[in-house]
């Protein structure tokens, strides 16, 4: 991330952003967050809702970890800021299944609470927003969170069509291509398949845009 | 080292017209290379330029008490120093010397050597530069050092389990009685219980020969394995067992008795590019081009080996002189090899290899830069015996990477 | 004098198609045997699964800007293998479906041939026995005669039979003739001389195979599942599904086989074990597949340990007694 200081900041901001999203995806490059992809995204439906919890648990306690900064040791900060997503995450949970759809929250109800102790949030948020300023470590925040619904969007978009026939449980055809899409196996296989696309993108990007875009290994 | 007997390749058997045939004196040699440091001693050349020397007079010298002097293998006149890259030996500093003459000096009153003491064994073996063709040490230092570290088996080596080389079967069917006599003063050097002649199963006729020229069953031992492993004593159980090259005995007698110094060896010169293959004695520092003129060309080479088939090390220059520890000499019009495939998994070179070691799984780390794991996998055991490659159906360098690692890791190098 | 050429000068260099051809031989008379039964059905879906393994590795290459190596066989031997473990009457899609999976999912990603970490043929397989079981294991009656596929009668295998817990009524020669609803590739006879064949060739270990089918009878005589004699049970659970065809042409693939000796009696007794435990208590009447790809996985580690255990024990015990040097 080392950046000259004269470059604007809005744009080391984007810049992030679209190294933690793309460049560096959550998902497919780090392969973090695997779990809820494979076993629970298997309509478009409990993608969104996953996404959406995803960034309820993430910003705020990428924000206050960013505030607090490494004030506590680390002993204390994750299990705290594991506790604040739990807080989160059961919260949301609790109004999606009371207002929003019952259905939906029986479906995920135990990948909810257990999206707080995923290795994405301890990972993402205890690494990287600690030693950065808000602004920055939201920004990183942001990317996970698009970075992990674009994949997740995608897997339960192509699992809903193959294995229901359905879209957002519309449905399109009389009868399920591929009944064998909701099992776990074709998810693995469909994030392999895109972790060897993005690489590929990024190695187009890495030779028509060189030197534009920062592409570290880790 | 712990091996696995039952390991090895049968190789096929190429001696047939070479080792029908008795040695033959190399007549005419234009020049010979000395290797000014050879057996890894610093010597410094006692001579003017263009001042001549006998056979067997002392060319060069070193600091080192203990150092055998560099012979000078002809009679003829010391021109220059030069450089030349040995398959073998790598980048050596020799001496050129224009040959006037190959013939030895007349050898000098036999003496009895049944009274000699170890220690003058030894000193005889420095004093002559006898040097085992096995390895290409000097017999003085594998000598002193076996005093040492003990040896309850010595075994006169003339297996030659590779496909060409016939040189000690040669040599033996020369002069088996000297050789055993060189044997008997080796073993009372490093004090020997045990001392046999070890050769390949020969034909029964040659075998009954040289047991009757022998006297004693019990002074040949027959050896049994495949190549690389062979067996050279019968129970090798709890025993030291240590190897000297018949040439290498030969050359112990005829020093001891005669005061002859070593200054030839016997070569095979074959290989499918060799129109009449044979065993010839040629003076230390002959040129390759001279024994190939010697023995006539029936197609172009393509390669030049030095050393046998599975061990040899190839080169394109014929201006490359035989060195001691040299036995063979191949010209092969081999056809182009293609180049090495993906390894197909079959495991062959897993089942051949004797010091037990996983050769493809070494070379796959190392195409995967898994550099950490090759330590683990324990290349250092192998001895670069060649099988693995040899018997590899997707023509891949097994052994040459293999060697290459273990010589990073003997280096200290953790990383490859 | 030109080249230069590393030691040794030796080489026994084989071409990588001459090793192939070796596997792609024993195909055949699988094959025309199935034919007897069945018409030229099953050398129809033989011959669609080889041309659309061929067909994918040309398209896989083309993706990557290359040309196939067709000639090296091995798409063709994938292809065919997969089709030996179709039912006769299987949709012509099925194995075309298999050999995608085989070769653009299993194989190409990883590199190609030599390269793959799981046997293509058995990872197309499973794609299929998972997605379209009904397809997979609908198998017809072998006395009547498939020319129509709208009339044919269908029959249930020995190896659902005995996943229900029924005994399948069969002489036991008929189930060595293949003489009951099953895969195209299920006769015994036949395979065991394939499975000599690939011996003689060195196309595949003994030290993988004769564990693997031991493992199976062994299995099979300890916890029959059907009633009567040991020995009908045993030669029933060998010749149903398509164990013997796993023994020759899935589990025996040296690409993804342990290398050390012992690692592949562990990786053939493991798989044995596998794929024994799959059928009963399997979803599927069949699982040797998963067996394979499961073993697959596990075969660099079985070389590496096996491989410790064998070099380090004796030098360890030779310690102990005060070790003997041998030059």
């Amino acid at each position: 991330m080392s950046e000259p200081k004269n470059s604007g900041r809005a744009r080391r901001l984007l810049q992030i952003f679209f190294d933690t999203f793309l460049v560096r995806n959550i998902v497919l490059v780090k392969l973090l967050g695997l779990c809820p992809i494979v076993v629970a995204a298997v309509n478009l439906k409990a993608g969104v809702t996953l996404t959406v919890c995803v960034a309820l648990a993430l910003l705020p306690t990428a924000f206050l970890m960013s505030l607090v900064g490494e004030k506590l040791k680390p002993v204390i900060r994750v299990p705290l800021y594991t506790l604040i997503a739990l807080g989160i995450l059961l919260g949301a949970g609790y109004v999606l299944g009371t207002y929003i759809d019952a259905e939906l929250y029986a479906s995920l109800y135990l990948f909810l609470p257990l999206l707080a102790v995923n290795s994405l949030m301890t990972y993402r948020v205890g690494g990287f927003a600690v030693v950065s300023r808000p602004p920055e470590a939201m920004a990183d925040a942001l990317g996970s969170v698009f970075g992990f619904g674009v994949v997740i969007c995608i897997v339960a978009t192509v699992r809903e069509f193959l294995a229901y026939g359905a879209l957002w449980e519309i449905r399109l055809l009389p009868h399920p291509p591929l009944a064998a899409a909701a099992s776990p196996f074709f998810a693995f296989l469909m994030l392999g398949f895109m972790a060897a696309l993005s690489q590929f993108v990024r190695e187009l990007l890495r030779r028509f845009v060189a030197g534009e875009v920062s592409v570290s290994y880790e | 080292m712990a091996t696995f007997p039952l390991r090895g390749i049968r190789l096929p058997s190429l001696k047939a017209p070479a080792a029908g045939r008795a040695v033959e004196e190399a007549d005419a040699v234009s020049r010979v290379y000395l290797p000014l440091s050879f057996g890894g001693r610093e010597r410094r050349v006692t001579l003017h330029q263009y001042s001549s020397v006998l056979c067997g007079q002392a060319v060069a010298s070193s600091k080192d008490k203990k150092a055998p002097p560099l012979l000078s293998s002809v009679s003829g006149v010391y021109t220059a120093q030069k450089v030349v890259s040995h398959p073998v030996y790598g980048e050596t500093t020799c001496l050129v010397m224009d040959c006037m003459d190959v013939r030895r000096p007349a050898p000098a009153e036999r003496v009895d050597v049944s009274t000699l003491s170890a220690e003058r064994i030894i000193e005889i073996a420095r004093e002559r530069a006898v040097v085992d063709e096995l390895d290409g040490r000097y017999l003085a230092d594998k000598l002193s050092e076996w005093q040492q570290t003990g040896c309850d088996v010595l075994v006169g080596d003339a297996v030659e389990d590779q496909p060409y080389a016939s040189a000690a079967w040669a040599v033996l069917g020369e002069s088996v009685e000297a050789v055993y006599e060189g044997l008997e003063l080796a073993a009372r050097a490093v004090d020997a219980q045990d001392r046999h002649l070890a050769v390949q199963p020969l034909p029964a006729d040659h075998r009954r020969a040289l047991r009757q020229r022998l006297g004693d069953d019990e002074k040949l031992f027959i050896t049994r394995g495949k190549y690389p492993v062979v067996q050279y004593t019968a129970k090798p159980k709890g025993k030291t067992v240590r190897r000297i090259g018949v040439q290498a005995l030969l050359a112990l007698y005829r020093a001891a008795a005669f005061s002859e110094p070593h200054t030839a060896a016997v070569v095979t010169v074959a290989g499918d590019a060799v129109a009449a293959p044979r065993n010839l004695r040629v003076p230390f520092g002959t040129p390759a081009a001279e024994l190939l003129r010697r023995c006539g060309l029936a197609a172009d080479p393509t390669v030049l080996v030095f050393g046998d088939l599975m061990t040899g090390k190839a080169t394109e220059e014929d201006e490359m002189p035989i060195l001691p520890g040299v036995t063979c000499l191949l010209a092969l019009a081999d056809p182009p090899r293609p180049a090495p495939d993906v390894c197909a998994g079959c495991g062959r070179c897993v089942q051949v290899c004797h010091a037990g070691v996983l050769p493809a799984a070494i070379v796959q780390r190392l195409e995967k830069a898994q550099n950490d794991y090759v330590a683990a996998l324990h290349p250092e055991a192998c001895d670069n015996c060649g099988a693995c490659s040899a018997v590899c159906p997707a023509g891949r360098d097994l052994a040459v990477q293999i060697a290459t690692v273990a010589k990073v890791i003997a280096e200290g190098g953790g990383e490859v | 004098m030109t080249a230069f050429r590393t030691t040794p000068h030796l080489r026994q260099t084989e071409a990588a198609s001459s090793r192939c051809w070796d596997v792609l031989i024993p195909l055949v008379p699988l094959a025309v045997y199935s034919c007897v039964y069945y018409g030229m059905r099953p050398l129809y879906v033989m011959l669609v699964a080889i041309a659309s393994a061929m067909g994918f590795e040309v398209l896989g290459y083309a993706l990557q800007m290359k040309r196939a190596p067709l000639s090296d066989g091995t798409a063709a031997v994938t292809g065919g293998v997969i089709g030996l473990a179709m039912s006769p009457i299987v949709p012509y899609w099925v194995p075309v479906v298999a050999c995608g999976v085989a070769i653009l999912a299993a194989k190409l990603p990883f590199g190609g041939r030599g390269r793959n970490l799981v046997n293509p043929a058995a990872a197309g397989l499973a794609f299929v026995t998972v997605c379209f079981p009904t397809q997979m294991f609908t198998y017809p009656d072998p006395e009547r005669s498939i020319a129509d596929l709208s009339q044919v009668v269908t029959q249930t295998s020995p190896a659902a039979l005995m996943q229900a817990g029924a005994t399948p009524s069969y002489s036991p020669m008929d189930i060595m003739l293949s003489n009951f609803p099953g895969p195209i590739g299920s006769v015994l006879i036949i395979l065991v001389a394939c499975i000599l064949y690939l011996f003689v060739r060195r196309a595949s270990s003994p030290w993988v195979v004769l564990p693997f089918i031991g493992t199976c009878a062994v299995y099979a005589a300890l916890f029959p599942r059907v009633s009567g004699s040991i020995g009908f049970g045993v030669l029933l659970e060998l010749c149903a599904g398509y164990v013997m065809l796993t023994a020759a042409f899935l589990l025996a693939d040296p690409v993804t086989a342990p290398r050390h000796w012992l690692a592949r009696c562990v990786y053939g007794v493991l798989a044995g074990i596998l794929v024994m435990l799959l059928r009963r208590i399997g979803k599927f009447e069949e699982g040797a597949c998963f067996a394979v790809l499961l073993c697959n996985l596990l075969s660099d580690m079985l070389d590496r340990n096996c491989w410790k255990l064998c070099y380090h024990l004796p030098r360890r015990f030779k310690k102990k007694q005060g070790g003997a040097v041998h030059e």
